[in-house]
């Protein structure tokens, strides 16, 4: 079976040339000017090499910090793990590679490895935090069964993976596509990517349906995805049962120095980056630099938190209203993998071109919350399917004469309630590094913190650069409080 | 006891009290480095009580940032000025219809006619220069013509920003309507047999320059100065000092046609364009020479300019040569 689809898939990368010509001439009868050499650009290779890698290493990772999440046995402990991850995640893969910078061994690297090593960085924790989540679905009853039968690899290879395999694949399709769009650090270094080629192309046009037929290479990932989801989003994988938490790896007899040593390395790294960020503060100035940066730090964190829970809002509701439609289901994912490939710039620019169109003044901050949207949209539906936020199961709740409102209030919340708190505080860190779609749609005489730290960094202010990064991992540290609190709560 | 509606009101009224109501107000964007120009907006804010509400363009949105903004809002413009750190796509946006001209600038002023637009549509200010930048602990040799680093023993080793963005596509465009097509091919294929990186920004370069990554950059002066006065280990040279001198790149500001707050437009309009701006510009490095005749330059260098609208039609003949390799 798995060799019929491997090759259904090799028949399709065959018939790409093909189906590009046609496209071509498509868009030639329909008034667009496309650059098909964008399509053979050697910058495809580099930016898929450094996303198969990228991916593969952040997963790996993330994998080995799962196995340290079940290993720690106290939950507060668990909690304060998170904790890490979470500050790990949050630090914007700019401002960590101005500070891995200060290694000397990391500046011998190749720019491809040094953008490896930053996008694995700054991706591995939130693999680990998906993957904790994506583990809670394990039928527990079954491992335990397995592994009391046979061996660790046969309970993994038969029993485990099957559970898991494709959550596994979808989140590493998610990690591949973010490390694909994002642009920043291999441009920095000098490692080309299909992103800033794209950008570049943009940039020689001033058509805006050109710059739009110019993405038109990224409709063959999509088609790419279509296939692969086809596969992934089978009624097996929306209806699997959630079990409780599994304990699979305590029976690992190296498991505590494995622990600790991992352990000691995270806090290792997070105390580098705490120093390099102290180092470059000029502390006799620490008192202006936080008055000068109160507005724009509180405004961050407000609109980061309202947008993320817009965007979860609209994310159900799409989702509650396509319960019954297949096919517009489907619909819907191509779409969201859709916003994904496209640069974000790109979606900013389609969005300014719509809204021009209506006569509204002052329509400037619902342009820009609908474009922090568009951004978290994907996510958060992909992050709905991973941790397992599904109304498609709950049919049975139609046929009682309930309100939306009532359902909404009595079931699906208290049901979600950690994994909505879950997804708010990834796409929350999400909104608070958003860059792309931000700076373009932004408000006149609006600001955020990434905005500042990007306008400041090159500039000479590092201290406020600093200064800024580290009032991020403040972000981060209110957020945590509120998730430990909530874990905790429901644990008492 | 902490109660859930207190909370959505606190968080409803801090949303609330972010959002600030501004009566005369000036909307800019600016492509200008953000820790220069707020400086700027700062002092005329102080001077005359108008707020400025700043879109500033980033090293990481630069590829299609501020220009393309303004070009797709030019039915309902949100902004009342375009302050570009260029001339080539201030140009280029005045031939598409979107600046309004104005005729209340002393164009006398001017060291000469390519620093405005005949159609009183835009107006430079404050001058920059592409420089080279080297690394000191590296490079020794202290050379002073363009021509001296493109040698073979910089392999690899020389950086420049991305050509077909900001003010190295510029350069690019003006060293082709200098050279001519076959001496600007000639260049090319010498920067390809070099294998030239070609890095995001200038900044980038400046940075991998001084971290030892790159030996020889080229970037703007500001971006040389900026780097100095950090105390990085860089040396600027300001080439062929021999002959014709330095590639010069102006700064232009332009009204935006249908600016919703033109009154405050022409109040910022004339605040930049005097010679206290211009010195101000000055001082705090985010130029380093004036476009004005009275005021003189305390560095001696020799450089050249051309009129934007040269450049407009020798960056479209540039980007093809170009392409071949990057």
């Amino acid at each position: 079976m798995m060799y019929k689809k491997i090759l259904y898939l090799l028949v399709v990368l065959m018939f790409m040339p093909i189906f590009i010509y046609l496209y071509n001439i498509f868009l030639s009868f329909a008034g667009f000017k496309f650059n098909i050499e964008l399509f053979y650009s050697k910058t495809i290779i580099n930016s898929l090499t450094l996303s198969i890698f990228g991916a593969l290493t952040s997963l790996l990772l993330g994998l080995i910090n799962l196995f340290i999440f079940y290993i720690i046995k106290k939950n507060y402990n668990r909690y304060l793990f998170v904790a890490l991850l979470f500050s790990l995640f949050i630090i914007e893969p700019v401002i960590l590679l101005s500070a891995l910078n200060n290694i000397a061994i990391f500046k011998q690297l190749s720019p491809f490895t040094q953008t490896i090593i930053i996008e694995t960085l700054h991706l591995f924790p939130l693999n680990a935090i998906v993957l904790i989540y994506i583990f809670n679905i394990i039928n527990l009853n079954s491992v335990i069964l397995a592994i009391s039968l046979s061996s660790l690899f046969s309970t993994i290879r038969y029993i485990l993976l099957p559970q898991i395999k494709y959550k596994l694949l979808l989140l590493y399709i998610f990690t591949f596509i973010l490390i694909f769009t994002s642009q920043d650090v291999a441009s920095i270094l000098g490692y080309r990517t299909y992103a800033e080629e794209l950008l570049t192309q943009i940039t020689l046009l001033n058509n805006l349906k050109d710059i739009i037929a110019s993405t038109i290479p990224l409709a063959i990932f999509i088609l790419l995805f279509f296939i692969i989801s086809k596969y992934i989003f089978t009624e097996d994988f929306f209806y699997t049962k959630r079990a409780i938490k599994s304990y699979i790896l305590v029976k690992c007899l190296y498991c505590n120095y494995i622990k600790y040593t991992i352990i000691s390395l995270l806090f290792i790294y997070l105390t580098f980056l705490f120093i390099t960020f102290f180092g470059k503060i000029d502390s006799s100035n620490i008192y202006n630099l936080a008055m000068d940066n109160i507005d724009i730090t509180k405004q961050t964190f407000l609109l980061s938190i309202f947008v993320s829970f817009l965007t979860i809002i609209v994310s159900l509701i799409a989702n509650y209203l396509l319960i019954k439609h297949r096919v517009l289901r489907t619909f819907l994912y191509i779409l969201i993998i859709f916003y994904l490939l496209i640069p974000h710039s790109v979606v900013a620019m389609i969005l300014i071109k719509i809204f021009n169109y209506i006569n509204i003044s002052n329509i400037d901050f619902f342009i820009y919350l609908l474009g922090y949207i568009f951004v978290l949209f994907p996510i958060a539906n992909i992050l709905l399917i991973i941790l397992n936020i599904n109304l498609f199961k709950d049919d049975f709740l139609y046929f009682m004469d309930t309100s939306l409102f009532n359902r909404v209030r009595y079931i699906y919340l208290p049901k979600y309630k950690k994994e909505s708190i879950i997804i708010l505080a990834i796409l929350t860190l999400f909104a608070i590094n958003e860059l792309d779609i931000s700076i373009l749609l932004i408000p006149p005489g609006f600001e955020t913190t990434i905005i500042k730290i990007y306008n400041l960094l090159h500039y000479g202010d590092i201290s406020t650069v600093y200064f800024l990064s580290f009032i991020q991992l403040v972000y981060i540290m209110l957020i945590l409080l509120l998730v430990a609190k909530i874990w905790r709560r429901e644990d008492d | 006891m902490f109660n859930k509606k207190s909370l959505y009101i606190l968080i409803l009224l801090l949303l609330l009290s972010s959002c600030k109501d501004n009566k005369k107000v000036v909307v800019i964007y600016t492509s200008v480095d953000q820790v220069y120009s707020s400086k700027i907006f700062k002092d005329f804010e102080n001077k005359t009580g108008i707020k400025v509400l700043a879109v500033y363009d980033t090293e990481a949105s630069k590829a299609i940032g501020l220009e393309k903004r303004i070009l797709i809002e030019r039915d309902r413009p949100k902004a009342d000025i375009f302050w570009n750190s260029e001339p080539m796509r201030t140009q280029n946006l005045a031939n598409k219809g979107l600046f309004k001209s104005v005729n209340y600038i002393d164009l006398s002023k001017y060291k000469s006619n390519n620093y405005y637009d005949p159609a009183h549509r835009w107006f430079g200010i404050g001058e920059r220069s592409r420089v080279i930048i080297i690394n000191k602990n590296l490079v020794k040799q202290n050379s002073k013509r363009l021509d001296d680093i493109l040698v073979p023993k910089y392999k690899r080793k020389i950086a420049i920003s991305n050509p077909y963005i900001g003010t190295a596509s510029t350069h690019f465009a003006a060293l082709y309507c200098k050279y001519g097509k076959d001496k600007f091919e000639k260049l090319i294929k010498k920067l390809e047999n070099l294998d030239i990186e070609f890095l995001s920004g200038n900044s980038v370069v400046k940075d991998a320059v001084a971290d030892g990554k790159y030996y020889i950059g080229i970037v703007d002066s500001d971006d040389a100065k900026s780097a100095i006065r950090a105390g990085l280990p860089v040396r600027t040279i300001y080439y062929n000092q021999n002959s014709d001198g330095v590639f010069k790149i102006f700064g232009t500001v332009a009204i935006l046609k249908k600016a919703p707050h033109s009154k405050e437009a022409k109040k910022f309009l004339l605040y930049l364009l005097s010679k206290n701006t211009e010195r101000k510009l000055i001082k705090i490095g985010a130029v380093n020479f004036s476009v004005f005749k009275d005021i003189n330059n305390s560095d001696n260098i020799k450089g050249w300019t051309l009129n934007p609208k040269d450049l407009d039609v020798c960056f479209k003949n540039s980007i093809k040569l170009l392409k071949t390799i990057y």
